[in-house]
């Protein structure tokens, strides 16, 4: 019975929470369109704030494929770190580069 | 959960998903791409005006649209794996059959939007944006028809009861996975940075 319950709830985990990652991962997308087509309607919104806001969404959803659709939290360290360090430096190099340099 | 599967081998210490060539193919492309964003995001910052007035030209939904198919590619990818190591090669059969079509309509809907900037007059030649925007999106769409092939194959042999090696079906899915996170950052740089 109770072996029964653990199976039919671990199946379940094995449907819902790729399913879950994969309905975050839709709506940051859908955010990340509105949130950088907002800009050209309200100009109010600093458009380096608006790039800002789009780079990190992008590489948060990136962490997401990352972690769990390419099962990098089950890995050996080394390979986790090199994952998470990739998703650190080039988010970080595109916001550096994106800052500070102007024409 | 797609990391409950992974198993533990005599020792006790975690296997690793797919071949450590393969991980070392998959980093060493998202470096590459990574440099590639750098200059994007560097020559955009010397010519904004050219980026800016270029990028209008594109369509976002277009963008947004192949973001949402290869995402859920991805998700069909995952369910593929699991039925893998669930030993049900027909559901896994299934899913990459869907995640195989994904990338179809993916490669449809770019190859649509060149055809439409070409016949606007526009080329890779036409400025600096576009030559950035052909050469990212050409180089993602040859990984992408790289990963059809990959699924097609893993499609074709799913029934097959000689291939019982999981590591080749974990290696597909995470080279696909990679095409999908690529995509990812593509999608803000090219369409959506202010």
């Amino acid at each position: 019975m109770f072996r029964m319950l653990y199976r039919y709830i671990n199946f379940q985990s094995e449907l819902l929470f790729p399913m879950a990652v994969w309905v975050i991962l839709f709506a940051a997308t859908c955010f990340s369109s509105w949130f950088g087509d907002a800009y050209v309607e309200a100009i109010t919104i600093n458009s380096q704030i608006t790039t800002y806001g789009l780079i990190f969404i992008a590489f948060f959803k990136v962490r997401l494929v990352i972690i769990h659709f390419m099962e990098l939290r089950a890995m050996p360290i080394v390979i986790r770190v090199v994952g998470e360090l990739w998703v650190v430096g080039v988010c970080s190099g595109i916001l550096l580069i994106y800052t500070f340099v102007h024409n | 959960m797609t990391a409950i599967k992974i198993t533990q081998n005599d020792q006790g210490s975690k296997e690793m998903p797919a071949e450590l060539g393969l991980w070392s193919f998959v980093f060493g492309d998202m470096m590459i791409f990574g440099l590639f964003f750098f200059t994007f995001t560097f020559y955009r910052g010397e010519n904004p005006d050219v980026f800016i007035s270029s990028q209008k030209s594109l369509n976002p939904i277009i963008g947004v649209v192949n973001t949402l198919i290869l995402l859920t590619s991805s998700l069909f990818v995952v369910y593929a794996i699991n039925a893998i190591r669930m030993q049900r090669p027909k559901i896994a059969k299934r899913f990459f059959l869907l995640a195989f079509l994904c990338g179809i309509g993916f490669s449809i809907i770019k190859i649509t939007e060149y055809s439409e900037k070409i016949g606007e007059g526009i080329y890779p030649i036409t400025n600096d944006f576009f030559m950035f925007y052909f050469i990212l999106t050409g180089l993602h769409l040859m990984h992408v028809l790289i990963g059809i092939c990959f699924l097609g194959f893993l499609v074709k042999i799913c029934n097959s009861p000689l291939n019982k090696n999981i590591k080749l079906y974990e290696s597909g899915g995470i080279f696909w996975h990679m095409v999908d996170l690529l995509w990812i950052v593509l999608f803000p740089l090219l369409y959506l940075m202010k």
